[in-house]
């Protein structure tokens, strides 16, 4: 693991990085407890992540894609304030995803709306599944 | 801005659909101080200003929140949060001012103002002749 000098916040999100390697093996192991939560549907068309950002906007929030990989990352920014009660999490986040099919890259679309960002991801025409006729002789 | 209710709960609740039964949360909140007040945000992702209800009664806000954005019903190959109910109370400090208290919803975060009654306010500055 790498040692950096940084804030105690990037510390804890490298240690949640690590976490994230060493209990994840591909999709749908289940393995959860890193920020932002997320559901992921599958069809034959498509990827959909439904992310659980509440209080976060549109410039909030970064999305990249590499190849097969989905990066979502971002900031919650800590207001100062004189707290009573502090429960939400805040700091920098970062989540990554690697899906099994090729995805048409120029056609994902991502909407945030009332702390729920949508990300929708076409398979790519060739990952998709067709049907094969069977010649009759 | 939506305005408070007061022992309306009843029958707001139950006019409402129910998203998710049987799924209530309790949503995770920050709580500030300061001299004009206090403030309450609660993480309520999914819901929004129609599905969200405050009220105060006997010294207790109640904070009701629905997520009323979809959940795609297509086979999941990962779940790790579902679209719930929220519900949380808070016993307020006897400094508010119960008439003035207001809520505004804005990025599925629930933002309830609970000001202090005028003559509660500390540090009043007093001139010295």
């Amino acid at each position: 693991m790498l040692v950096r000098t940084n804030t105690l916040w990037n510390d804890l999100a490298e240690v949640q990085n690590e976490f994230d390697r060493l209990f994840r093996r591909g999709l749908g192991d289940g393995v959860s407890g890193h920020f932002p939560p997320v559901n992921i549907a599958e069809n034959d068309d498509a990827y959909v992540i439904q992310a659980r950002v509440p209080g976060l906007a549109k410039d909030d929030i970064a999305i990249e894609l590499e190849g097969r990989k989905l990066t979502i990352s971002g900031e919650h920014k800590r207001v100062e304030a004189e707290y009573a009660r502090e429960e939400r999490a805040t700091g920098r986040f970062e989540r990554s995803f690697t899906f099994r099919h090729a995805l048409a890259t120029d056609k994902i679309e991502a909407v945030v709306k009332d702390g729920i960002l949508t990300v929708t991801l076409p398979k790519a025409e060739e990952a998709k599944p067709r049907k094969i006729e069977i010649a009759a002789k | 801005m939506f305005g408070i209710t007061k022992k309306q709960e009843e029958t707001t609740q139950a006019e409402k659909p129910q998203v998710s039964a049987g799924v209530t949360y309790v949503p995770a909140v920050d709580i500030t101080e300061g001299e004009a007040g206090y403030t309450i945000f609660a993480d309520v992702p999914g819901a929004n200003k129609d599905s969200v209800n405050v009220t105060y009664e006997n010294g207790v806000v109640t904070i009701k929140a629905q997520s009323v954005a979809a959940a795609n019903d297509a086979e999941h190959i990962r779940r790790e949060f579902r679209f719930a109910n929220y519900e949380r109370a808070f016993r307020v400090s006897e400094d508010v001012d119960a008439e003035k208290i207001s809520a505004e919803i804005a990025n599925g975060v629930l933002q309830v103002t609970l000001p202090r009654k005028a003559s509660a306010k500390k540090n009043i500055a007093v001139t010295v002749k």
